[in-house]
């Protein structure tokens, strides 16, 4: 893979990121970049897909951490499974995959991560110039394709297909073009197989997330959301302004924080300034 | 996979036999495009004999019809079975491809 080739997972990632170069809030889209890392490894020819099924292919190193990982992966499983269950499985670890496709961004000098924001080096268009040899816009690119007859590629077939069943068409068209190329967007949307398996995993993933709702589970995030609320109740601020920087969203210390509470399962911590450590609350017999 | 290839006036009919996936899929790309070099512009696949085709065929056949029609030429496919018409429905292949039950028909959709 030449050095500056930037993989379907890099481009999703890069979608998510608006000019201002804050993460934009896409429901689901960590479901979305999973499935485009099955899709990169069936481009490479790493995987095979049929309707339902992965299937390993060649057992290659694409030159990319993260492929080479879950290629590795769905190669020592050895025999086919559901495209749905490779979904999840690389869903579960999203959270470091999208850390190595930052890093990644970072070395080819596509972004750059500021005050705990990644901005865009070339960030005047939403969809930047990505591809060296190709001669016009990958948005422009998809538009007419959509807007035309053409038989597509197949790296276009993906794109289209992510876009698609994560309701993200509003990324290249208008409501009222959406509207109008709606059964072209279809047509080429469906012919990605693992795209197609995107929206019965969202389902799955929607359905768990309910269940873990409903039997009083809570995210990491959700527990920080709760213990900063409880904290500016005590502290009668008025402001998340006001709260310390370990509490304070789109800090490095906040984000800190919340791989604490990630680790550590429960949000009942504390945080010292001084020595910049947390610990986890201790609670004397007879206390609250 | 069985490959069997014949010459019907200007169309060259290629049979496939077994399955066309991650194992074989190389094979048939090959075979086609060295076709292609030759100078050869109209396929026609007889896929009678073939019981399963993955992702990886389907890329091979698309890449090709569309390598092809930017040529005036053109692949068309015949003899599928139930389930490879399901795969090429839900897929949507089916929108790009002429798919015809048998290869006679096939062949006659050249004239």
């Amino acid at each position: 893979m030449e050095e500056n080739y930037i993989t379907i997972p890099e481009e999703v990632f890069l979608l998510s990121i608006d000019e201002a170069g804050e993460q934009l809030d896409i429901k689901e889209f960590d479901i979305v970049l999973a499935s485009s890392i099955l899709m990169e490894l069936a481009l490479q020819n790493c995987i095979d897909t049929d309707l339902d099924y992965i299937i390993p292919d060649k057992k290659k190193s694409t030159g990319n951490y993260v492929l080479d990982d879950i290629s590795m992966d769905i190669h020592d499983v050895g025999e086919k499974q559901t495209i749905t269950s490779w979904i999840l499985k690389i869903y579960s670890n999203i959270h470091e995959i999208k850390k190595q496709i930052t890093k990644s961004l970072v070395r080819k000098k596509i972004i750059k991560i500021e005050n705990e924001r990644v901005l865009l080096i070339f960030s005047s268009k939403r969809y930047p110039i990505i591809r060296k040899k190709e001669v016009i816009e990958v948005r422009l690119r998809l538009r007419e394709l959509i807007f035309g007859q053409e038989i597509p590629d197949f790296r276009d077939i993906v794109i289209i297909s992510l876009i698609h069943y994560a309701s993200l068409e509003f990324l290249l068209f208008t409501e009222k073009e959406a509207e109008e190329y709606k059964t072209r967007i279809e047509e080429i949307a469906k012919m990605d197989l693992i795209g197609q398996a995107i929206t019965s995993t969202l389902k799955e993933v929607t359905l768990a997330m309910r269940a873990k709702e409903m039997f009083g589970f809570r995210s990491p995030q959700q527990k920080l959301d709760d213990m900063v609320k409880g904290y500016m109740k005590k502290h009668q601020l008025k402001k998340e302004n006001q709260l310390p920087d370990w509490l304070k969203k789109g800090t490095v210390q906040y984000r800190k924080t919340l791989e604490f509470i990630e680790k550590s399962g429960t949000a009942e911590i504390e945080y010292d300034p001084e020595s910049n450590t947390y610990s986890l609350q201790h609670k004397t017999a007879g206390s609250d | 996979m069985n490959l069997t290839e014949k010459k019907q006036n200007e169309i060259v009919v290629i049979g496939l036999e077994g399955r066309l996936d991650t194992a074989n899929y190389e094979e048939v790309e090959k075979k086609l495009w060295e076709m292609m070099e030759k100078g050869e512009k109209f396929f026609l696949l007889d896929m009678e004999k073939l019981n399963y085709i993955s992702s990886s065929g389907l890329r091979v056949l698309l890449k090709s019809l569309k390598k092809l029609r930017s040529e005036d030429g053109n692949l068309v496919l015949a003899g599928l079975n139930n389930i490879l018409q399901d795969v090429f429905e839900i897929s949507g292949f089916s929108k790009f491809f002429d798919i015809y039950p048998s290869t006679e028909e096939g062949i006659k959709s050249f004239k």
